[in-house]
């Protein structure tokens, strides 16, 4: 019974999840496919759909700070996660300031509600990630050259190394990275308000792009970062245990929070 | 049910809302309380449901308390300040959403308590089109039909028309004949004082003793 309630929770989560967040799937579906449109016609249509992905998300090299280096910031990579964490982002606390409050009130649980929204999260990413794979799939599918299609070029034209055993860590870190962000932008929602909360993720983003360093997270996302892309990068098995570790401490965080939180508009 | 509230106290942002306050109240009785604005009322209902804790004292319900045995009440239906609904869904729809949850009524039960409240069930407007009147028996409707044990209403009767309130006055007066405990806040000192078995003031969030019997 009592896991029937979790569940009806979750089912409630995902369906007005959904509906109140139309919009901004939709919208980030066409950015999706305008983002793998331009990255294919950047990089020429002599590549198959991994070299495609691996651009998207390969990141920035290590910004080493000296003379006249410059800065930059990976600007398409930077786009596609943070759009995928503004969608995550206010459903939760809006839900709790309006409608929530009576589902709060039927279901007599902070804790389930908590961890329904939390679910919520990781099945939001996940899927908007899987939406990223099928659209490249599909476009380079369209384009003739396949999904794996040449990935013997990466190293020159990405300076990654891309193999069929490491193309896993492309589709996973990605998606834990996120997952944890959303977990720590939603814990600090709760704690400060919604927008503090994504600053938090831009933030963190950005200065996981100026520095090459195991403890912020954003590095795992960047395959120009990660041990088995490039050499000497981060070992990957560092970033699983951390963002899972960051995930599970703002899940069980958020628990004890929303115990504590009152709840006025 | 039997609630009893010790020596609770509510600050927020450093301003007393709530100020030692000291209850008792069972089953099978309305009990109306009295203040005006800003005195602590909606604050206190709150309490009540759940939804914010006390800062200091206890408010214990058959013995257990919130925040520490049990989040909310075990059985509470509530309608406190404006009712906040789903915008793209009809009312009936909006009620299904919340019943599901528990999984304890049916849809018959839920038409059932809308017409009760004076809407219809098979309006299929969505609620963003609901007057502010048919919002408020929405509201109360929410907060009965579960026929909940103890019921917390907050301005029930605003912006109802006649007939509406005396709607809302029937239903009150059968759920505290099937045992509920209810807690009501009106501004119509009439209206609470003909509906209550007793009526609490509250004034800067002290609770005025010396109640006003009926």
């Amino acid at each position: 019974m009592r896991n029937n309630k979790f569940m009806r929770l979750f089912h409630y989560d995902m369906i007005i999840g959904f509906r109140q967040n139309w919009l901004k799937l939709l919208a980030g579906l066409f950015l999706l496919i305008f983002i793998c449109g331009v990255t294919m016609v950047y990089l020429g249509e002599n590549h198959g759909g991994v070299m495609y992905l691996a651009d998207i998300l390969k990141g920035a090299q290590e910004y080493i700070a000296a003379g006249s280096s410059e800065f930059t910031l990976p600007v398409v990579w930077l786009i596609l996660h943070l759009y995928i964490l503004f969608i995550v982002c206010t459903f939760p606390m809006n839900d709790l300031k309006g409608f929530g409050k009576n589902i709060l009130l039927f279901c007599a649980d902070r804790k389930k509600w908590w961890y329904s929204k939390c679910l919520w999260i990781v099945t939001t990413v996940t899927g908007f990630i899987l939406v990223l794979w099928i659209v490249m799939l599909a476009l380079s599918g369209l384009s003739g050259n396949g999904f794996l299609g040449k990935v013997a070029g990466a190293d020159e034209l990405l300076g990654l190394n891309i193999n069929t055993h490491n193309i896993a860590y492309m589709f996973l870190l990605p998606l834990v990275v996120l997952i944890a962000l959303g977990l720590v932008q939603s814990l600090l929602s709760l704690v400060t308000n919604p927008v503090l909360g994504y600053m938090a993720s831009i933030v963190l983003l950005c200065a996981s792009v100026y520095w090459k360093t195991p403890w912020l997270i954003g590095n795992y996302s960047m395959l120009l970062r990660l041990s088995p892309f490039t050499h000497g990068g981060i070992p990957v098995w560092s970033g699983l245990i951390l963002c899972s570790i960051v995930g599970v401490v703002c899940w069980l965080g958020g628990a004890v929070v929303i115990k504590k939180h009152d709840i006025i508009n | 049910m039997n609630i009893k509230i010790n020596h609770l106290s509510k600050v927020i942002k450093g301003v007393t809302v709530l100020d030692d306050i000291n209850l008792e109240l069972t089953s099978g009785k309305i009990y109306g309380l009295r203040g005006k604005n800003g005195s602590g009322k909606t604050m206190l209902m709150r309490l009540l449901c759940g939804l914010i804790l006390p800062s200091k004292g206890s408010i214990e319900i058959d013995g257990e308390v919130m925040g520490k045995d049990i989040s909310f009440p075990r059985s509470v239906g509530a309608l406190i300040e404006n009712p906040s609904f789903l915008m793209e869904y009809s009312g009936f729809e909006n009620l299904r959403i919340l019943a599901s949850i528990k999984g304890e009524i049916d849809d018959q039960q839920i038409s059932n308590t809308l017409s009760a409240v004076g809407l219809d069930p098979n309006d299929k407007r969505h609620y963003r089109k609901y007057s502010l009147g048919m919002k408020q028996r929405l509201g109360i409707a929410c907060a009965v039909m579960e026929s909940p044990e103890l019921i917390i209403l907050d301005e029930p009767i605003n912006a109802l028309d006649e007939k509406g309130v005396e709607l809302v006055k029937h239903i009150m007066l059968a759920l505290r004949d099937k045992d509920a405990l209810i807690v009501v806040a009106c501004h119509d000192a009439e209206e609470l004082e003909y509906l209550s078995d007793e009526v609490f003031n509250l004034a800067e969030g002290k609770l005025q003793y010396g109640k006003a019997p009926i």
